[in-house]
């Protein structure tokens, strides 16, 4: 008679029938459908007060106990009522889990990465975060005083005085970084594999006449590298390797374009200084090829550098 | 070992298209795949599931999903965190704050309420500049000298002149909205527009909407843009009118979102007009807008037309400003018509203004 309040009834038994304010509910429910709902509620609850399971079947399961830890997202919906609170728990680092938040926009998934980057920084820890919508600004206020100024930076590109050649300790050879920033150029401006030789060929060349190959702590900027390759002259190359050069030129020029503050860089502490702290990289109002090159540079140097500590 | 963790939100921004994505490096996945050897964590933030790499999804220890509507995201989501079909139903039935979490340390996946954070309003530009500034205090490096680097004429327009110079060819938008994509101050935008107005590259639009100003690039900006690899946005019919239009439909749109807007409609093509939008409302009210920017008269015939115009409730003509709204009603008062939709006239400059009350504009239809 009243569809899916059917089998709530039939579960409370007597305590429906003996009720007159649900009963008088139930016969305006079948005036007006709507209220079906509402009522429904009503009878979970007072299922789950009997310690029933008022979760219909093959919907979520009654969750009595997780295991508990440092960040709290919220309670467990156990049908109509609060279940136990769901934490991420302190990282191990013997066993460390990504985390990812997937839904539509305006449905709560920057509120919940911001969240979780205030406690761990609150317990300790050094957070990176890549803002591209300019909305981690407002941890910084909501961190407390004693965790201030040291502990979180808010940088924008403009302030990144750092030089791409640099690698990020003594650990790795300067030969081999140029490698991965080969690679990294290659892959993220889409340079065809020949330029992407000609650029590590050309930049060793740089090196030499800096003198890093030697000991030498001048890497060449990112400016010098772009003139280097304007004045670059091939001669006798195929139509193919002049294409190579002038696709290189080009990508070197949006690099050097879109990090102007960077691109004269020759040696710098600042990365080195930014992984012993929390930062928020504020990318608004960057896209396309520079923003992806940014990003995963600050990424693959921070994994090298991670792994260079851990040696 | 101390964890670092790595937050990217709106992680989807920084995929390339697939066919690029190929070439077989990508850091971000590299990370997912061992950072945590490395004692990095991640946490990322994405609208698609689909977007999401293999080796990424394998190395998950913590899936939240928020309300999704796409079908092709629902299955994923289902399959990625083993819900069944019922549970998979929910996904579309999550309000704000309800999520479904699937957890590497527990054996079904579960709903919880998220609890409701609130921030601090985010610090302004000048007092982000400043702790920037702190930290850059603290910070050594070198630099070339500038020695090696040719400047040509090109070459000038960098940094902040060329992130301005980019989006106002990119853009169409005012100084308060390019200075908030950019985080920029209004002093900068100003220093950059003052190099970029020295150049000739860019001008103030001819036409004022109530006080704000729109800046576009001139025809010797748009070849240097060219030149730079910079795309130059076109409009049809001018650079306010496309401001005014899509901020209109993005103002009325947020009201509901069952409201659709159609562009190049053909419900006026017995007249042999184009209306510049046709908004479709809840119970089958339809209404016309219509931008008026220039050539007063030729628009009051557009509007006159599309009064008559079959299905049409109303017909919403906005015009650049207080001004051109004056003669647009005195021209229209003039004439005669013999309209089956009401008209409703407003200048951008008020029903702009985020305290305009739209609902009252409707509800009296």
């Amino acid at each position: 008679m009243y569809g899916k309040l059917d089998k709530r009834i039939e579960q409370l038994g007597p305590q429906v029938d003996d009720n007159p304010e649900i009963q008088a509910l139930l016969a305006a429910a079948e005036l007006n459908p709507d209220m079906v709902d509402s009522i429904d509620s009503i009878l979970c609850g007072m299922i789950y007060k009997q310690g029933g399971d008022p979760t219909r079947a093959g919907e979520f399961p009654i969750v009595t106990s997780l295991p508990p830890g440092t960040i709290a997202l919220g309670p467990v919906d156990n049908g109509r009522r609060c279940g136990p609170t769901f934490y991420f728990p302190e990282p191990d680092p013997s066993n460390l889990r990504h985390i990812a938040v997937v839904g539509e926009t305006r449905f709560g998934k920057t509120t919940i990465l911001l969240h979780i980057c205030l406690q761990r920084m609150l317990s300790g820890e050094q957070v990176w975060m890549f803002d591209l919508e300019d909305e981690f600004a407002s941890l910084i206020p909501a961190l407390p005083e004693s965790n201030k100024p040291a502990a979180l930076t808010a940088v924008t590109p403009d302030h990144l005085m750092i030089n791409f050649f640099q690698p990020p300790g003594e650990w790795i050879e300067p030969r081999q970084w140029l490698g991965v920033i080969g690679l990294l150029l290659r892959s993220q401006t889409y340079l065809s594999d020949g330029s992407e030789n000609l650029f590590i060929d050309n930049v060793l060349e740089l090196f030499k006449i800096k003198g890093v190959l030697a000991g030498g702590s001048e890497f060449p900027s990112l400016a010098e590298t772009l003139s280097y390759f304007q004045s670059l002259k091939l001669s006798g190359s195929s139509k193919r390797g002049k294409e190579w050069l002038e696709s290189l030129t080009n990508r070197l020029t949006m690099l050097v374009r879109a990090f102007y503050a960077t691109s004269r860089v020759t040696n710098s502490n600042m990365l080195q200084r930014l992984a012993q702290q929390s930062v928020i990289f504020r990318l608004r109002g960057y896209s396309g090829v520079p923003l992806r090159f940014l990003v995963n540079f600050l990424l693959i140097w921070l994994s090298c550098y991670k792994e260079g500590v851990q040696k | 070992m101390k964890v670092h963790t790595v937050a990217i939100d709106e992680e989807h921004r920084l995929h390339t298209d697939k066919s690029r994505d190929d070439m077989g490096f990508s850091p971000i996945v590299d990370l997912f795949a061992t950072g945590a050897k490395r004692g990095i964590q991640l946490a990322i933030s994405t609208q698609f599931l689909s977007g999401i790499h293999p080796a990424v999804l394998a190395n998950l220890g913590c899936r939240i999903i928020t309300f999704l509507s796409n079908p092709r995201c629902i299955w994923l989501a289902q399959q990625s965190l083993g819900l069944s079909p019922l549970q998979a139903k929910r996904i579309t039935r999550l309000k704000e704050r309800e999520v479904i979490v699937a957890y590497a340390g527990y054996p079904t996946p579960f709903l919880v309420r998220v609890n409701q954070f609130t921030f601090p309003a985010k610090p302004d530009e000048l007092s982000l500049e400043r702790n920037a500034q702190d930290f850059l205090a603290q910070v050594t490096w070198t630099e070339d000298g500038g020695k090696s680097f040719e400047v040509s004429d090109e070459h000038i327009v960098v940094g902040d002149v060329l992130r301005v110079f980019d989006r106002i060819c990119r853009e169409v938008e005012t100084i308060e909205e390019r200075c908030l994509a950019l985080q920029m101050t209004r002093s900068r935008d100003n220093k950059a527009r003052d190099v970029l107005k020295a150049k000739g590259y860019i001008e103030v639009d001819k036409v004022a909407i109530g006080k704000m100003i729109l800046h576009g690039p001139t025809s010797k900006g748009e070849s240097a843009a060219e030149k730079m690899g910079i795309k130059v946005k076109r409009f049809k019919s001018g650079r306010a009118h496309e401001y005014i239009l899509c901020r209109i439909e993005k103002k009325i749109g947020s009201l509901n979102t069952q409201y659709k807007f159609q562009r190049h409609s053909d419900i006026a093509r017995e007249f042999g007009i184009q209306p510049d939008s046709v908004l479709n409302m809840t119970g089958g009210f339809r209404i016309i807008i219509e931008i008026v920017c220039t050539n007063i008269a030729r628009e009051a015939e557009i509007i006159n037309k599309e009064m008559t115009v079959d299905g049409v409730d109303m017909v919403l003509a906005i015009t650049a400003n207080k001004t051109l709204e004056k003669s647009l009603r005195r021209v229209l008062k003039d004439d005669l018509f013999e309209g089956k939709a009401r008209l409703v006239i407003l200048d951008a400059g008020t029903c702009l203004d985020p305290k305009f009350d739209w609902v009252a504009v409707f509800e009296r239809s």
